[in-house]
């Protein structure tokens, strides 16, 4: 069994104090101060108080069921009755796509909100994205580091440092 | 968050530039701190699988405090001949600071929670793109392979 260093039992404190703070923080702070322009708000609160966010700058996420086109407009259904309206210079969504949108709900008058900026999710790319990242980070810690586990930490591994 | 890729490049060219003639080892440590801080997501994934997400968790690790804590706990994991546990500490914490302001370009974290002065929840960010866009890696490339050049220019200036 080794002996834990004085820094390992001084960081595994550090990280379980933080741990304490995270959780306390957690019951006594449960809201957040927003900052931005756009409230980020869920669409399904968005249609249960449309008049809250009548006219406000809204930061949503939703599923296109289906797209039409009105003139030089995009319409996407999202819900049953609940549209996002592309303007053409931003380009329109596919149906299917999950996108995150910026824009002013209209959802009491019109059952809109028209769409400032999108932006296509695609968590399953971005998954496969992050795993050459992984896998580099993985092979170049292992060129670099070795465990010890008599002293339990990484130590260099001989012959390779510069 | 651009992904594990674009931290892992950016913070190869902030290791290349500012330890230009330090050994492999201390280099590394930087790029350890720049993806550091995102070790919460496997466990952010496992407990949203078990419905039982903590958004918190991401946040909190997305902080300055956060950093510094991570950092910390990290530098006590190594025992490096040559290094003293403040340079290691330094050296991570370097990297893990090019992680936010990378995280802070992108604006969708200011409304669900770039939370730099964490365990106050203010959202901070630069707001100036979205986050996960393809291209992210693309530019961290590019981004190395300037420092590799300014390395290469500060080398011939230097004479070293």
């Amino acid at each position: 069994m080794p002996r834990i260093r004085p820094e390992l039992k001084r960081g595994i404190a550090l990280l379980g104090l933080f741990i304490i703070l995270m959780v306390s923080s957690d019951l006594l702070f449960p809201y957040s101060i927003q900052k931005s322009q756009y409230i980020a708000v869920s669409i399904e609160d968005i249609k249960a108080n449309p008049s809250l966010f009548e006219g406000e700058s809204v930061s949503t996420t939703a599923t296109i069921i289906s797209v039409s086109s009105s003139g030089s407009n995009f319409i996407a259904q999202i819900e049953e009755d609940a549209y996002l309206t592309f303007q053409s210079p931003i380009g329109s969504p596919q149906e299917g796509d999950r996108v995150y949108v910026r824009g002013i709900s209209w959802i009491q008058t019109n059952d809109t909100i028209i769409v400032h900026e999108f932006y296509v999710l695609d968590y399953s790319s971005s998954i496969i994205r992050s795993i050459p990242g992984i896998i580099l980070f993985i092979a170049l810690f292992l060129w670099v580091f070795d465990f010890d586990f008599k002293t339990f930490a990484f130590i260099e591994r001989r012959g390779k440092s510069a | 968050m651009p992904d594990v890729l674009t931290h892992l490049l950016v913070g190869a060219s902030i290791a290349i530039v500012y330890r230009r003639n330090g050994p492999r080892i201390e280099q590394m440590l930087i790029i350890l701190g720049a993806v550091l801080i995102d070790i919460e997501r496997p466990f952010s994934w496992l407990l949203a699988g078990t419905s039982l997400e903590w958004i918190s968790l991401g946040q909190a690790f997305h902080s300055i405090l956060g950093a510094v804590v991570l950092a910390y706990f990290a530098a006590a994991c190594f025992q490096i001949n040559g290094l003293d546990f403040n340079s290691v500490f330094k050296l991570i914490l370097i990297g893990c600071i090019s992680h936010l302001l990378l995280d802070m370009v992108m604006y969708p974290w200011a409304e669900y929670g770039l939370y730099l002065l964490y365990p106050l929840q203010l959202a901070l960010s630069f707001n100036l793109l979205w986050p996960d866009l393809w291209w992210y890696p693309i530019l961290g490339v590019t981004l190395l392979l300037l420092s590799l050049f300014m390395s290469h220019l500060l080398k011939i200036y230097h004479g070293s």
